[in-house]
């Protein structure tokens, strides 16, 4: 009896004992924060409900997770698809119906590919809509102690379904912290359509050499190019199902073939070569770097006769527009019968100024000249579009040559500093105002605080990728942005990832994204062998003189 | 019984036998693994756990009880025993400042090569990011220095508890609470990062709940305009640091932190003292004088051997003592002005010839009277 009691009287304990630790226990591993950047409302995380978000109907499913705080009860998510011409309260062509699904800490929302695509499909023109709802199958309210007027309502998100495919592949280099220097870079191949990616470049293979400023040629990876720094550096070329590796003889110390564009053609690449200074910030809150390009010149290489053509005319008239301006990221026109580039006055540094005065002096236009592809001459330049409150930067042209996009910095051309805005240019229209050049129009949806820059169209035209730091002001992610036949970009959106909760632990920076139509034709081990492998010469006959005119001696950074 | 008990006694006997065998066995393999580690290793190790524990006394007499045998590194050291000293002696510059002592002892490391070297990043000849660095920069309050050495360090060594800790302080200080909670997420898949995030999960969480209420700042996190005018440079790389802290000295002077903080900061104050008086700018005296003055520091020894050198000059004298710096006021240390007299007594003696140069090292090297006057710290 005795011994019963004992074992009774331990069993409590233990239970009691239980009790006390198991919660405590618990207690010790915090909930998963919900992300600040949707703090000021959005239940869903990307944010994902903005009224006029367009999708392609071939991309991936936007997974996202969901606040069990703003939509406690919520489930289920319903998506239901209507075509082109449904009628408002229409019957849906077809509906998913996905469960929420607690995991690290979130509700998460994961589409099934198959069905994704099949909804998609048939709403492609027209849209679909995703309600939420618990357990029972009612719809669930949207509650917000900042939004108290939007509680209790039901809560959905829509979103147009755009018949315009975007370019199945995209490539984009990872780096570890922001744009700031570090050891660890890595170039992914990922396809929009679903979640494969494979890695392109790493530079662990290549004893840590940074490498920087992917290109191919209007969406086609079977052309490509990439720019090597450092011991064995050197520009890599993939074309005609080769690589090829070049680099500037010696003697020529201030200059590299960095920021490339391809001609159409496929037979030009205009690069531009600048000299990097860092400029840290002496206030302590400061803690990204401003970089500016000073030296700045456009190097225009000829891929078959493996030689530099000068440019803009002649080499004399090249040397004075080097000798006059700042030069930096060519892009042609789709027609391959100009070349836009940002241009900037030079300046000499005035001691009465401080030195941000200085800088800021550094404020560069969109300039182009006309290629005359038979005779292999360029015109002499002009300017194209001028802002008054900033420099423009990075000008990205869409595949109908009307449109050029361009990044608005507060001085140099550098893409790496916070801030940065996406102007649109009309290159069809001249503005009377400003002497007969090309308007220039903020573009609201687009806009945010945090720096948005590296963009490009696709194949097609109706799409823009870019890079943003909008989530949480330091790392980069891609957004998508449909961009309408009446010039008019459309709300963005986030590179959808398999796991909703992605970007909520992404430490890695997303930079240049760049579209293709087809899978880059290489490996990661013939990246990796082309760019240990011995760089050809480029013949610099035809620039020395040009650049001994210039007198540039400068270490170029980049 | 008697046998019995002898059996007892032999039992007690063997297990006491047994007992000291096996401590043998252990201590001796202890000894062998601590002898298996280099001097460098030992030190370092010491050095490291100190700073972590925030004991830069005990990190400096570590360093301290090395360099009285090491000063002097071997003929032909191996790239791997450099690295170490490299790593040694940027724990030992952090130790001097936090206890005070880098305006009163650094010049006595004459003999250790690699301690001439300020504050490079990252370290010489083995490309390596160092805490000791990311510490010291956060130390004087250069956040923006210190970030990327902090993540250039975790990409080499991987994430320690010290970093976390860094990393999330210099993310709260700079106010990027949305960052930081990327970092907290991040740090939260894995177990050991886990437990070192915890602590700031609140702190980080409410931080941007707070901000994301203010509607003052551009994305409700940001303090400052996206573009400040302030800005450094353009700086060489190889003198980077030193020019960087210039910058950023001369810039809390003119203008006061609109948050509250003092600045320049204390460390900052040392550091940029230091960066003076080797660089031999002794024009820089009566502002270095003030600072310490305002701050209500004792005026170290370096600066107070400084002044006595520049306020020879006499009208150096009477500027100072129209601005108020006058010995009484400062309250330098008799002891010091009789220091400077006997290095510059021996140092006349020295040109005469009747000197040998190695006597005035040994007597003077640590003082800054004799570098001054003869050395040739960078």
């Amino acid at each position: 009896m005795k011994r019963l009691t004992l074992s009774c009287f331990l069993t409590a304990c233990l239970i009691g004992l239980s009790g006390v630790l198991f919660p405590t226990a618990c207690s010790r591993k915090p909930q998963a924060a919900w992300p600040a950047a949707t703090a000021g409302g959005a239940p869903v995380f990307p944010d994902y409900t903005a009224d006029d978000i367009v999708i392609p109907v071939n991309i991936a499913p936007l997974n996202f997770i969901v606040s069990d705080i703003r939509l406690p009860q919520a489930a289920t998510v319903r998506l239901q698809a209507f075509g082109a011409g449904t009628p408002e309260g229409g019957a849906p062509a077809d509906a998913l119906d996905v469960k929420l699904r607690k995991k690290d800490g979130f509700l998460q929302c994961v589409f099934p590919l198959e069905e994704w695509h099949r909804c998609l499909q048939k709403a492609a023109g027209g849209h679909v809509s995703l309600g939420f709802y618990d357990r029972q199958g009612r719809p669930v309210g949207y509650s917000d102690t900042l939004l108290p007027e939007a509680a209790d309502s039901a809560f959905s998100i829509r979103w147009q379904v755009s018949a315009y495919p975007i370019d199945p592949y995209l490539i984009y280099r990872l780096s570890a912290y922001d744009e700031n220097p570090c050891k660890y870079l890595e170039a992914e191949e990922r396809c929009t359509e679903n979640f494969d990616k494979r890695l392109l470049m790493d530079n662990r293979l290549t004893d840590g050499q940074c490498f920087n400023c992917h290109a191919s040629a209007q969406n086609d990876a079977a052309c490509m190019s990439i720019h090597l720094r450092g011991g064995s550096g050197g520009t890599l070329l993939f074309a005609d199902g080769a690589f090829r590796k070049i680099n500037l003889p010696d003697g020529f110390p201030g200059l590299r073939l960095a920021y490339p564009a391809w001609h159409p053609s496929q037979r030009y690449i205009a690069f531009s070569s600048a000299r990097i200074q860092v400029f840290p910030h002496t206030n302590v809150y400061k803690t990204q770097d401003l970089i500016a390009d000073t030296l700045g010149r456009l190097l225009v290489y000829d891929l078959e006769r493996n030689r530099l053509l000068p440019a803009p005319g002649d080499e004399t008239a090249a040397a004075e527009h080097n000798a006059r301006y700042e030069i930096s990221f060519p892009v042609w026109a789709p027609d391959g019968q100009r070349v836009y580039f940002c241009r900037a006055d030079k300046i000499r540094f005035d001691d009465t100024l401080s030195l941000v005065e200085n800088l800021r002096r550094f404020r560069y236009h969109i300039a182009a000249m006309d290629f005359d592809t038979a005779a292999r001459t360029f015109s002499a330049p002009y300017t194209v579009c001028a802002d008054s409150t900033g420099s423009l930067s990075l000008p990205a042209i869409d595949p109908s040559g009307r449109y050029l996009v361009a990044t608005r910095l507060p001085m140099g051309s550098f893409p790496s500093q916070n801030g940065g805005e996406l102007v649109l240019m009309d290159l069809s229209r001249r503005d009377s105002a400003t002497g007969g050049l090309c308007p220039l129009a903020d573009i609201p949806a687009l806009s945010s605080p945090d720096g948005d820059k590296s963009h490009q169209f696709s194949s097609n035209g109706r799409w823009m990728v870019f890079g943003s730091k909008r989530i949480n002001g330091s790392v980069a992610a891609i957004y998508i942005s449909h961009f309408d036949r009446n010039g008019r970009f459309h709300a963005p959106f986030v590179l959808p990832q398999a796991t909703g909760d992605f970007y909520t632990k992404q430490l890695r920076t997303f930079l240049f994204p760049v579209l293709n139509r087809e899978a880059a034709p290489f490996t990661l081990a013939e990246w990796a062998e082309a760019a240990r492998g011995h760089a050809e010469p480029i013949d610099m006959r035809h620039f020395a003189a040009d650049y001994e005119r210039d007198g540039r001696q400068a270490n170029a950074g980049h | 019984m008697n046998i019995c008990n002898a059996i007892g006694k032999l039992c007690n006997l063997n297990r006491t036998i047994v007992f000291f065998i096996r401590f043998g066995l252990i201590a001796g393999l202890g000894l062998t693994v601590s002898a298996c580690r280099s001097p460098e290793e030992r030190c370092l190790d010491s050095l490291r756990n100190a700073v972590y524990r925030g004991d830069f006394e005990n990190g400096l007499a570590a360093a301290d009880r090395f360099y009285e045998k090491h000063a002097v590194e071997k003929a032909h050291p191996s790239e791997e025993a450099m690295a170490l000293r490299w790593e040694i002696s940027a724990y030992t510059r952090l130790c001097l400042l936090m206890t005070d002592n880098l305006n009163r002892r650094f010049l006595a490391y004459y003999p250790v090569r690699e301690m001439g070297v300020m504050f490079p990043a990252p370290l010489p000849l083995v490309d390596r990011h160092c805490y000791a660095y990311a510490r010291l920069y956060h130390e004087m309050g250069l956040y923006g220095p210190a970030l990327p050495i902090v993540l250039w360090h975790a990409e080499d060594r991987g994430w320690t508890r010290e970093t976390v800790n860094l990393l999330f302080d210099i993310y709260m200080r700079t106010r990027q609470y949305r960052i930081a909670q990327t970092y907290l997420q991040a740090f939260r898949q894995n177990g050991k990062t886990r437990r070192w995030c915890d602590p700031w999960y609140k702190i980080v969480t409410d931080s941007c709940m707070k901000a994301a209420t203010r509607p003052d700042t551009p994305d409700g996190t940001r303090p400052q305009p996206l573009t400040d005018p302030e800005l450094a440079g353009p700086l060489p790389d190889e003198t980077f640091m030193d020019g960087y802290v210039k910058a950023v000295f001369r810039h809390a002077m003119e203008n006061p932190d609109p948050h509250g903080a003092f600045c320049p900061n204390p460390r900052l104050t040392d550091y940029y003292t230091l960066l003076c008086l080797l660089e031999k700018d002794l024009a820089q005296v009566p502002v270095l004088l003030a600072t310490y003055r305002r701050q209500g520091r004792p005026i170290p020894d370096y600066l107070q051997e400084a002044a006595l050198i520049y306020a020879s000059d006499a009208s150096h004298a009477e500027a100072l003592e129209a601005a108020g710096l006058t010995r009484e006021a400062l309250r330098l240390s008799p002891a010091m002005e009789q220091r400077v007299a006997k290095v510059l007594q021996d140092f006349e003696m020295l040109k005469l010839g009747a000197l040998p140069f190695e006597t005035m090292t040994r007597r003077h090297a640590a003082t800054y009277t004799y570098h001054f006057l003869l050395g040739q710290i960078q």
